[in-house]
């Protein structure tokens, strides 16, 4: 049974409690934010590090967390704009300035992934996902792999629902386009 | 519209992908979520201990205070550095970009005097030596110019007589007629005798 996010806040709050209150978070999230982050950066040692660091930004900023949004999409929004910028400094360490280049890169870390099951299908869809920019391959992730509502990812990424219906539809059209026309 | 509306809209759109399983490639080390559990706590105690560790290091009262301070101070200073030499003082707008065309302007007409004035300087040069050769040339030809009369009114005419006798020639003859009067003529003629005439003509006629 999962603890609600409320208890989790609560918890937190008291010192005698604190450190049960993140055992509960950590089990609660970090499975779906690790998938987040790993299917962003797709490398398993890159998605443990930026999984910590996440983690313990969230433990050193949850005393200050509003809960006017809700926790699952405070700790997603960090994570996701810590995979943004890991895949910046990918680029500036790659000199490369171009999303198709960063595409390339990803592609190669694809293709010599050990932890990688996925059948012929399921890495075209990957190496599809590849060609996509970075945030749009964010919007369809949590809308195709998580099933999160537009509103969520709204929340998430501070961009309107509209945006993200088009942005995602946009994505969709691509990847039947790659899924259809890759060998 | 709905968001089944929507689901079905593009799974419409795109049928490939909509056929495809959502199944998730990606897989990790074994046991790792545990691992990663522990790993987390690990990290939650050494940021802990290491927040900690900044706190049991004393600080003056009210350093972050003073800090601030001090750095907004040493930021003006610098500020002030790097626009010190307007301080006190204020311009016009647009000065410097007017001053660069005003200094630029002065430099061509400054150019175009110089060049003028250059000419001129050649002009008149010119003009003085001119004069100055006219002059040269008519001083040199007044000098050198030999007025045959004024010359002989100085010399007496028996001196002269002496010399014709001594160096005259046959064709000095004609000559010597032509410019005798008729007064000299009958002084000649009352002077010599006859007998001289002659044979001064069978001498020289020879």
């Amino acid at each position: 049974m999962q603890v609600e996010d409320s208890e989790i806040l609560n918890k937190f709050d008291q010192a005698n409690t604190r450190n049960e209150a993140f055992s509960l978070l950590l089990n609660k999230y970090q499975q779906r934010i690790y998938w987040h982050i790993r299917r962003m950066v797709i490398n398993h040692d890159d998605a443990d590090d930026i999984v910590q660091d996440v983690f313990i930004k969230v433990w050193k900023n949850l005393a200050n967390f509003r809960s006017d949004s809700q926790l699952y999409t405070w700790i997603y929004r960090i994570a996701s704009n810590e995979c943004i910028s890991f895949l910046n400094r990918k680029k500036i360490r790659n000199s490369v300035s171009l999303d198709d280049s960063e595409g390339k890169y990803l592609l190669e870390t694809l293709a010599d992934c050990p932890y990688f099951d996925g059948d012929k299908a399921q890495m075209k869809l990957q190496k599809a996902l590849l060609t996509l920019p970075e945030k749009q391959r964010l919007v369809f992730n949590m809308k195709y792999f998580d099933d999160l509502k537009y509103e969520e990812i709204s929340e998430i990424l501070g961009t309107s629902v509209g945006a993200l219906k088009a942005s995602f539809h946009i994505a969709v059209k691509k990847i039947e386009h790659s899924l259809l026309n890759s060998d | 519209m709905k968001s089944h509306d929507l689901d079905r809209e593009w799974k419409k759109d795109a049928p490939t992908l909509a056929g495809m399983q959502r199944h998730n490639p990606f897989t990790v080390p074994l046991a790792y979520f545990e691992s990663l559990s522990k790993k987390m706590h690990s990290n939650k105690i050494i940021e802990s201990a290491r927040f900690k560790n900044e706190q049991e290091f004393p600080i003056p009262g009210n350093y972050f205070n003073e800090l601030s301070h001090c750095i907004e101070s040493k930021i003006a200073l610098e500020n002030i550095i790097e626009i010190q030499p307007s301080i006190g003082f204020s311009l016009p707008k647009d000065y410097f970009y007017e001053l660069s065309h005003k200094i630029e302007g002065k430099i061509k007409l400054q150019t175009e005097l110089k060049k003028k004035k250059t000419l001129a300087f050649w002009i008149s040069y010119s003009a003085a030596a001119c004069i100055t050769m006219i002059i040269g040339s008519v001083i040199y030809f007044n000098i050198n110019t030999h007025d045959i009369n004024r010359d002989l009114s100085n010399i007496s005419d028996q001196e002269i007589i002496n010399y014709l006798k001594i160096y005259s020639t046959v064709g000095d003859n004609q000559y010597i007629i032509d410019n005798l009067s008729a007064d000299g003529l009958q002084q000649v003629s009352n002077d010599i005798d006859l007998e001289d005439i002659e044979q001064y003509i069978n001498n020289t006629m020879l």
